[in-house]
């Protein structure tokens, strides 16, 4: 992390120091004192790094889950029945107010266009993409990735 | 530059680049704005300001007038406008104002009536934060208007606040997502500049509805800035307390004047008169009280002279109340015998300025502060002890490029603003002060002109300064010797150059040597006497700047005029009818030490508390112990009233009336808010039925007519009355017309010419040695204040911190074996304390640093009374001191 700080130094490269560091981990997020040593890094407060990985629905959040699913809303998954796919996954896996599974495996984020239209309804498990997906399909991704 | 701006058809001239919703706002167009206040930036992000300009729609806040513009304020189109925003803005919100406390008080409310867009009830699917002690953030009243964020950044340099996620979800979020884990210190700016209920105090949220209130402006007493304040009342009780947009702090609080005013009123308030009979306090009626101490100071007078009697005055109390003290101390004891707290922190500042320029009080005003070029703070955790002053420092460094050089053995919060941090070893100023001025004259940055022209001395001050080679000065402080003439040449080069400082230069043996020190680099930069250039020592206490300009200083009378000269006073004595002593009394450890040697029999403390703030504790409370009379007049039972033989009860600056000077020198008002509580009187009133009762008359009507009478003798004050206490003057108002004093020494310096005075660097009194190898150094935080007497009664202040801590550098915890949290043991050769551990590197290492305002590890039975020969301020900031732990 220290070395991938080294490379930005402008408040400006927030977005691109938090890509790089991510990317060397594996997918579970930023936590309070990672996060902090950015902050002081780019001499920004740490309320706004937050505000940045929270913006961002591509960031993974700081809850401490396995897996983050994330289900497109927009337009063209949505026509396809995506709204259906986010109430099926909440109560199939019985999530909390925070969108958290029962189990504390999975995330469930609904996020704008992935770029996936072509294959509408889509859904991103991690860095794995699924599309033309239905309740059925979509119970069996789940399970195969859990 | 003016420009032609047309409204509404009507032709305006106004200045060139202002703002045009202000402008609008100033010829009387009621313009809607949410997100835009004048402290902040502006956004435009709300867009309610819509207006067409030259036919197109733009936001009026951030429209600056560059050149000739033809404005429509309101059309059809601009209100369809306006209305859909608004509905927007408010669409996703619960606003449910039958239930909300500022029902009625709501900018929103005022906003809808005025679009015609009615606020509804919603739904309230966000969750609450309210895990601050102070404040409360409920999403669901949230129209994000980002002014919070805003001047959490702008205004406080916190930058606590964020916005955190998107779409409906977005909140605002402090830290890492909860206000009470976050840096967020209470200062309560956002809770003010809310348009809605969305932030608001805790105290307020108690209450069903706030209004019907009544509201008051006073003056803060929770430090030498002079915060103006506006107190809200209900019911006979503090509803909240906001920041008046006036000077000298345009709005903005701290914590402690914001949320700390509860320690005033609390039911164990002093309500009666006490005599103490066999250990026991018993409450008298005034009569029996007054009368006793009326009947036992004439005695020990009569007996041991005028000299046996001592008077500690109160930098907490008012103007006048000190006026009339130190009179009664001087003209019916008959003594010299008066001092207060100022001997504690800035008895050098006083000494060495004199010297140097002939007044001892900050030059320039505190809002000169944000436009200075480089600010040399030293020896000052301002953002703690003077935290308003602090943001205007932050703000010339955000806001307006300032650069800051900090001086400071700690990593104080400043230092995260500052180009350069330098940390010397504690009590090495003199040598670090010339080791910069040093590098000044061997790279020719002095200014000369001023040097030839308003200074004298100039060549005997070279010769010492010569001596300190930057590589000397490191082997003295261990700055490195790269930063000090970094710092050299940063300061000398600065167009305008302040300096501020506070306990950490004046608290020494070397106390005076360093202000004078400070002040030969003023001198030899040419930054004194101008605009934003000057020397500014923060006074600590809300009135020890007009305690000391009204003569409770034991060698001069009200205004610094000394008591050894003749003609003044003559002048005192016509004045005051009576004949006066000549002779310089003593100082506050002076007056202790004298007790012990059984020199003085009496002593009368005004709203003081040695037993906690005085150096070396124990010593101290062995002289309360065995003076002969003991009389305390305070608000609660302090630790002094405790020794006392007669305790009178005064009230509190909510029940009275008078004036404080603050810092800058500027007199504020003190208005009465509140009935006093039980059957104390205001401290004025005391003293004058004492002294009427021992044969010297004192009669005023009020304050009014002491501070007439306080004009009258004291020339700095001389155009100073009730009349004109609207315009806020800083002293020396020398006539009815003199408009005041914004900055010092502008012509000349006020004892003619600027004194360059040599001086030598010279050790601390206690170094470390192997029995006590660390260096032990006190101070204020930001929770608490002074001896606690008051903000340790604040339910709110409290919560933050109430217990005492030491911080000791981790490499110096690891050698103790100290981790944080641990109970340890810090010894000095005068006592012995038990606290908890706090390790961190906001300290150097091979030092430790303790709070004082906790009297159940009171840093001061540490602390050496080892006084400047001079100023005779004592040494809080250095003692060698060792740690261990302790088993619990």
């Amino acid at each position: 992390m220290d070395e991938i700080l080294k490379r930005y130094n402008d408040r400006s490269y927030l977005i691109e120091a938090i890509h790089d560091i991510l990317d060397k981990k594996d997918e579970k997020g930023l936590g309070d004192e990672e996060i902090r040593k950015i902050a002081k890094h780019f001499k920004t407060s740490v309320a706004e790094v937050l505000g940045v990985l929270t913006f961002y629905s591509m960031f993974p959040v700081k809850l401490k889950v396995k897996h983050t699913i994330r289900v497109c809303v927009s337009p063209a998954c949505y026509i396809k029945g995506s709204r259906e796919l986010v109430e099926f996954l909440k109560s199939y896996l019985g999530c909390d107010e925070n969108n958290v599974s029962r189990d504390g495996l999975f995330l469930v984020e609904e996020v704008e266009c992935l770029g996936l239209c072509d294959i509408a309804p889509a859904v991103m498990i991690d860095n794995k993409i699924f599309g033309n997906l239905d309740k059925e399909k979509l119970k069996t991704v789940i399970e195969e990735n859990r | 530059m003016n420009v032609e701006v047309k409204v509404d058809g009507v032709s305006y001239t106004a200045e060139r680049g202002a703002n045009l919703l202000e402008f609008l706002r100033s010829i009387g167009k009621d313009i809607p704005s949410l997100c835009y206040r004048p402290k902040i930036s502006e956004t435009g992000s709300c867009r309610l300001c819509l207006v067409k300009v030259n036919g197109r729609v733009v936001t009026s806040c951030t429209q600056r007038m560059t050149e000739p513009l033809e404005v429509i304020t309101e059309d059809e189109e601009i209100s369809f406008l306006r209305r859909g925003v608004f509905e927007l803005l408010v669409h996703d919100l619960d606003a449910d104002c039958n239930n909300c406390p500022i029902d009625g008080l709501c900018e929103l409310q005022d906003l809808s009536r005025k679009l015609g867009v009615p606020l509804k009830k919603g739904k309230r699917y966000r969750s609450i934060d309210a895990t601050s002690p102070v404040l409360q953030y409920d999403p669901n009243k949230c129209v994000k208007c980002g002014r919070c964020v805003k001047a959490c950044y702008e205004v406080q340099g916190k930058g606590v606040l964020s916005f955190i996620n998107r779409g409906k979800e977005e909140r605002v979020s402090a830290g890492l997502g909860s206000w009470e884990m976050s840096e967020c210190d209470g200062c309560g700016e956002c809770v003010q500049i809310c348009p809605t209920g969305a932030l608001l105090e805790k105290s307020v949220i108690k209450n069903e509805k706030v209004l019907p209130f009544e509201r008051y402006r006073t003056t803060c007493i929770y430090c030498g800035v002079g915060c103006q304040i506006e107190v809200w009342v209900k019911d006979d009780k503090i509803l909240k307390v906001e920041g008046a947009d006036d000077v000298p702090n345009r709005g903005s609080l701290c914590v402690k004047g914001r949320f700390g005013l509860d320690g005033v009123l609390k039911p164990d308030r002093l309500k009666h008169p006490l005599i103490k009979e066999d250990d026991v306090f018993r409450e008298v009626s005034w009569e029996e009280a007054l009368d006793l101490v009326a009947q036992k100071l004439l005695e020990i007078r009569n007996e041991y002279g005028a000299d046996a009697i001592c008077g500690l005055s109160s930098a907490k109390c008012t103007n006048e109340e000190n006026y009339v003290f130190q009179k009664f101390i001087r003209a019916t004891v008959g003594t010299n015998n008066v001092d207060h707290c100022a001997r504690l922190c800035h008895a050098s500042t006083v000494a060495g300025l004199m010297m140097s320029f002939g007044s001892g009080a900050m030059t320039n005003s505190i809002d000169e502060l944000e436009y200075t070029d480089v600010i040399l703070v030293t020896g000052s955790n301002t953002t703690e002890a003077h935290p308003v002053i602090s943001t205007f420092i932050k703000r010339a460094v955000i806001k307006n490029g300032a650069k800051l050089i900090v001086v400071d053995p700690r990593r104080i919060d400043l230092t995260r603003f500052a180009t350069l941090h330098l940390q010397p070893r504690n009590g090495t100023d003199v040598a670090w002060l010339n080791g910069i001025m040093n590098v000044i004259l061997r790279e020719g940055l002095e200014n000369k002109e001023f040097i030839r022209e308003r200074t004298e001395g100039f060549e005997e001050f070279r010769a010492v300064i010569e001596e300190y080679t930057p590589e000397k000065v490191e082997k003295i402080t261990g700055i490195k010797k790269e930063l000090i003439v970094e710092a050299a040449r940063l300061f000398a080069k600065a167009k305008n150059a302040s300096i501020v400082y506070a306990m950490g230069i004046t608290q020494h043996t070397t106390g005076t040597d360093n202000v004078l020190s400070i002040a030969n680099l003023a001198m030899l930069t040419g930054n004194v006497g101008k605009l934003y250039s000057g020397v500014n020592p923060l006074r600590g206490q809300n009135n020890v700047q007009g305690a000391g300009d009204v003569g409770a200083l034991p060698n001069v009378f009200p205004g610094y005029q000394r008591v050894d000269n003749e003609s003044v006073r003559k002048k005192f004595e016509e004045a005051w009818g009576v004949e006066l002593s000549g002779k310089p009394g003593l100082t506050v450890v002076e007056m202790i030490n004298a007790i012990l040697d059984g020199k003085v029999k009496a002593l009368f403390v005004m709203g003081e508390n040695p037993a906690l703030s005085d150096p070396n504790l124990k010593h101290v409370r062995e002289a309360l112990e065995s003076v002969d009379f003991l009389v305390v007049q305070d608000i609660y039972l302090s630790e002094t009233a405790e020794y006392a033989d007669v305790v009178l009860p005064a009230c509190s600056f909510l029940e009275k009336e008078g004036t404080f000077t603050n810092t800058e020198r500027r007199i504020l008002k003190v208005n009465k808010i509140f009935e006093p509580l039980g059957e104390s009187r205001p401290d004025w009133q005391i003293i004058c039925d004492i002294s009427t009762r021992m044969g010297y008359k004192m009669k005023y009507g009020s304050p009014c007519e002491i501070m007439d009478e306080i004009a009258s003798v004291t020339h700095i004050y001389a155009g100073f009355n009730y009349d004109r206490v609207d315009e806020k003057l800083q002293w020396p108002i020398w006539s009815k017309e003199h408009e005041g004093t914004k900055f010092l020494h502008k012509d000349s310096f006020t004892r003619g010419k600027g004194r360059f005075m040599p001086v030598d660097y010279i050790d601390p009194a206690e170094l470390p040695d192997d029995e006590y190898p660390l260096i032990l150094s006190t101070g204020r935080i930001l929770y608490h204040y002074h001896t606690g007497t008051i903000s340790r009664r604040s339910d709110y202040l409290t919560e933050y911190i109430n217990e005492p801590f030491v911080e000791i550098h981790p490499d110096d915890a690891s050698v103790c074996g100290v981790k944080t949290n641990d109970l340890v043991r810090v010894t000095t050769r005068r006592g012995s304390i038990v606290l908890k551990a706090l390790v961190c590197d906001v300290v150097l290492k091979g030092t430790v640093f303790i709070p004082f305002h906790f009297r159940e590890a009171a840093a001061n039975l540490l602390t050496n009374d080892v006084l400047d020969p001079i100023a005779k301020i004592p040494e809080f900031k250095v003692a060698s001191a060792k740690c261990r732990v302790e088993k619990a």
